[in-house]
Formats: structure tokens, sequence, C-alpha cells
């Protein structure tokens, strides 16, 4: 069977190829993948994990780590909050059938036209000294409730020896969903691994299970006039309509992502 | 296993080989000086039409029946006539010796040419290409990327390129048909060089000169080697003489072998494009193709 017996033009692009793609988007896109406060964003040396990074990122004055607001303390009124950081240091895609990332038994058997997304994420957090936080706390007695305001974000980390740190695998399956109108991303399950007790390991899918909804695959999703572009002035590629030849565009299969595309001059 | 496998059917080839191929127009020019004639000529050529195949085993492209446009074209002729001195003889001589009263002696056709014309023969020669193609990957190393990083090579449009072009296995040029009007365009051409040659002169003088030279537009014919066959002498003469066809026969082969690829690709490619951060390059490497019958598959690995 030709790889274009039902469109005009035919892409298909292997997993490994993908993989290989995502290191160098982490390596020449690094703030894409690493989240810090300031004063870390600053010192990325401290961070939990050495950033590997391209030349290019300096060359250029592009940011190796993308600046987040300090941790806020519950209770406590002045302008410190707590310094953290969040890192992929690792991103990896298994397209179907499941081979090269073995899914927790939770997700496992990953399903056809479907995607697995392995990603290690390691947080950090500041903990400050103890003498640190004494000498913070005697700065606040003797504010009464009278003096207590709507809190302020803070504006300045509370100083901090070392990153205290932690790393996490999440696994995810997502898939792809073709409108009439746009072509998105959808989790159909996420799971974090070895993790107690299983109600903190419950909220923290939870809350990274949100953040991927509502912040990275909105992102992600392409209006299908987008996917609609001239090769030259005459020849038009659109990508090739769902019928009963196509019944999935893009495809997933084979370990490869396949895109079909038709042509019009 | 390759990394990435694109293909273009053979539809979508044509498709692209026909957006390719209205690029394609250049500029030919020669001269030649035949003795008792000179010619040259200035043409504009273009492609248009023809047909493509993909052939599996060998793998490649097979271009048919492409049209070459020749137009404009326009041919200049000059002509050498041989020299005629007329006059000068005495009409009233001196009985003593010598002569009372002489004609007066008009020499013509003494310059070289004597006289010279352009014809338009714009869109009246058909002529075909044909040939078979290998489709060979070359990769390009940028001259003016020395010294320059990836990015800033990108920044400065002076990438690598890796470069699919057309390499002829071989090609012929066909002179398919001369327009029948061309005949009728060289008689008229022959009839305003006679008018142009003797307009002006004297009755009695184009009277001498037809006696001594015979019929003017037979004598043009005969510099010209012009015989009753106007296609033969205008192919011999546009052809061979002055080498129009071999010209663009090597001109169309230089131009897919080495000059102008068909597809190319930057590397490192921008596979994210530069917005607020730098774009993500990345390398491509071991690209190949393949040809069958009903495709095109280019395949590449990511460095």
């Amino acid at each position: 069977m030709a790889y274009t017996d039902n469109c005009d033009i035919f892409g298909g692009f292997h997993e490994n190829g993908f993989n290989t793609i995502i290191q160098h988007i982490q390596h020449q896109r690094p703030s894409l993948f690493n989240y810090a406060t300031m004063d870390l964003a600053s010192n990325h040396e401290m961070l939990c994990k050495e950033i590997d990074f391209h030349e290019a990122v300096n060359r250029f004055d592009n940011p190796v780590v993308s600046s987040t607001p300090y941790l806020p303390i519950p209770g406590y009124d002045g302008t410190s909050g707590i310094s953290y950081c969040i890192q992929i240091t690792e991103a990896k895609i298994d397209f179907h059938p499941e081979n090269s990332i073995p899914l927790p038994p939770e997700l496992h058997p990953l399903g056809p036209q479907k995607m697995t997304l392995k990603a290690k994420i390691c947080v950090g957090l500041g903990c400050p000294d103890r003498e640190l936080t004494d000498k913070l706390s005697n700065e606040g007695k003797g504010r009464t409730s009278n003096d207590k305001k709507a809190p302020e974000s803070p504006t300045t980390g509370i100083p901090f020896r070392r990153l205290t740190c932690f790393c996490l695998e999440v696994y995810g399956v997502i898939n792809v969903i073709r409108s009439s109108d746009d072509l998105k991303m959808g989790l159909e399950g996420l799971e974090i691994v070895d993790i107690k007790p299983e109600g903190l390991e419950n909220i923290l899918e939870c809350y990274v299970s949100t953040v991927i909804h509502l912040s990275l695959l909105p992102k992600l999703t392409l209006a299908l006039s987008d996917l609609v572009f001239e090769l030259t002035d005459l020849i038009t590629l659109a990508p090739t309509p769902i019928s009963a030849a196509v019944p999935f565009n893009p495809a997933i299969a084979q370990d490869e992502v396949k895109i079909m595309m038709n042509l019009t001059t | 296993m390759p990394q990435i496998n694109l293909a273009a059917s053979e539809n979508a080839f044509r498709a692209i080989f026909d957006a390719y191929r209205d690029t394609i127009n250049f500029s030919a020019s020669n001269a030649g000086d035949f003795g008792p004639f000179s010619a040259a000529y200035s043409a504009g050529i273009r492609l248009e039409g023809g047909t493509v195949d993909l052939e599996n085993s060998p793998d490649q492209v097979k271009i048919s029946e492409l049209d070459v446009v020749i137009d404009p074209l326009s041919l200049t002729l000059g002509i050498d006539i041989p020299s005629v001195c007329v006059g000068g003889f005495c009409i009233v001589p001196n009985p003593f010796g010598g002569c009372l009263v002489r004609l007066p002696r008009i020499c013509l056709f003494e310059a070289d040419p004597d006289i010279s014309t352009t014809i338009d023969l714009g869109g009246l020669i058909e002529s075909e290409i044909s040939g078979a193609f290998d489709m060979k990957v070359s990769y390009f190393n940028n001259p003016d990327r020395a010294g320059l990083t990836d990015h800033q090579a990108h920044f400065a449009a002076k990438t690598n390129e890796w470069q699919l072009k057309l390499d002829p296995r071989w090609l012929d040029i066909d002179l398919i048909d001369i327009s029948d009007t061309v005949g009728n365009i060289l008689d008229s051409v022959i009839d305003n060089l006679v008018d142009g040659l003797l307009g002006g002169l004297p009755g009695w003088v184009k009277d001498a000169v037809r006696w001594i030279l015979g019929g003017m537009a037979d004598l043009i014919r005969g510099i010209l080697d012009l015989a009753d066959d106007v296609d033969e002498w205008l192919s011999n003469l546009l052809g061979t003489s002055l080498g129009l066809f071999d010209f663009i026969a090597t001109w169309v082969a230089d131009y897919f072998a080495n000059r102008e690829p068909v597809f190319s690709i930057e590397d490192p490619y921008p596979v994210i494009k530069a917005g607020s951060l730098i774009p993500v390059l990345i390398p491509i490497k071991n690209l190949s193709t393949d040809i069958t019958d009903v495709e095109l598959v280019v395949s590449a690995d990511i460095g």
C-alpha cells in the first residue's frame, strides 16, 4: 500500500524522531520546561536539576527559566514568600502501540489512536532556616487584627540555604480530537506513581491534570483553517477530510503520527 | 526505519513540478558570419505543458513533451550582395580621342552587409524537451554561512540546505514544427529587402542591376542558401549554425541538475518559528528519496 493512496501529501513522524525533537525544544527553549521564583530564575544553577541549554539561549538573551510569583504564606502579613521551582526534566512520547513507555497499571493498556506522555517533574522548595523564621515571626508581633489588610502578593523570597527537592514521574494518556473546526488534544488519564498517601497522590494528580487541561492543551489546539496553507502561489494544501478510507487524520498508529493532506491547484 | 517519511503522490508531484516549471525562463542570443550573409538571434525561452511520470526500477522522473516556447524570437539577417558597378561608359566619344560625355559610374553593394533586417519569429517555432531524471539529493553548504552559528545563519537567511534536484539521465530536444507562416514572412522580408536595396535609384540603374544580377529575390535567396524547404533552412540556421537548440537543452539540463532544486529543506529546520523566543532548529540527516510508480517518498532522520 502506498503512503498516498488516500491523499496527495503524506507525512509520517516516528516517536523516536518526535522524542528527539522534544529534546531539541527543551534544549533551545528551556524556559518552557523550567519555572521558578525570581530569585531562583536569576540563579538557575541553584535549581533542583542543572539545566542543559543551547548556547543561542544566552546569545539572544532568551530566558532560561520562566519567572513565577513567590509562594504566599497564609496568615503571614509580611512581603516575603517562599521560593520554589518546578522543572520538567524529561518528557517523552510513545505513540500507539504501547512499547517504549510501559504504562502504570491504572492507565494500561494504551488504546488505539492514543499516545503516552511521560514526564519527570522535579519540585524544589526554598525552606528557610529556623532562626530566620523566628526573626520574621518576631517582626510580625505587635500587629493587631485591625492592622490587617487584604494579603498582598509576596515580593521577595525568604532566604534559604538550599532547595529541598523531590521528583515525580507523571504519565498521561492523550488522544487527538478532530472536530469540524479544530484539532485538539485531550487528556484521557493521568497517573503520578509512588506517592503516598493516596489522597496526596489524588490531589497532585488533580492539580497537574487541571494545569494540563487549562494551560497546556488549549495552547495545542489548532484551527483547521490554520492548517490550510499555500505551498506556492497556485498550490494549496489542506488536511484530508475524514472518510471511510481516512477514519483518522492525524492518525496515531505503528509508533507514528501520520498526517494526510490534499492538494488543490 | 526513518524517523520521518514524506510522500507526494504522482498527481501532487505533477502539480509541484508544474509550479517549478513555470518559474523557468531564460534568454539566449548568438551570432554567426556565414560568408555572404550573417545571422543573429535573440530569444526568450520558457517551458510549458509536458507530462510527468514517476517510474520505479529504475527510480526516475520521466518528463515528456515539455513545450519549449521561444517567444520572443528575433532573427537578424545581414546580406552581402556582390558589388555591382554600372554606368561610366562613354556616350559621346571624342573623335580626337577620349570621351566627351560619359554616363555616371555608380557602384552598388560595396558595404558588408549591404542590408540587414530583423524578422520577428516569436511563437512560430514549436519544440519539445523530453527526458528521464534521477531525483538527486545534495547538501548545499552555504558559503555565506561561514563563521555563523545555526541561529545566526537562520536569522540572516544564510542557512545550509538539503536540496532535491532533477539530474538528467538523458535529455532530448526536438524541433516539432515551424509554422507555415514563416515561409510567407520570409517572402515578404525578401521583397522588402529588394525594395530597400534598389529603392531611390534611377530606373536605368535598376534595369542595369537586374540585367547584371538577374532577379534580386532569387539572388537573395541564393545568398541565404534558402531552398524551397524553409523549415529545414531555418532549422539548420538556428539549430545547427547558431546552436540555439543545443543551448536550450544544455541550459535546461544544467538548471535542473545544478541550479534550482525542485525541493529544498533548510538545515537545521525551524520546527518552531521565532517569536519572542529563538526558533527551535532541528538538524535533518540521512535525507534520501525513493520513487515508485505512484509516489515520491522523502525520508529523513532527526539529528
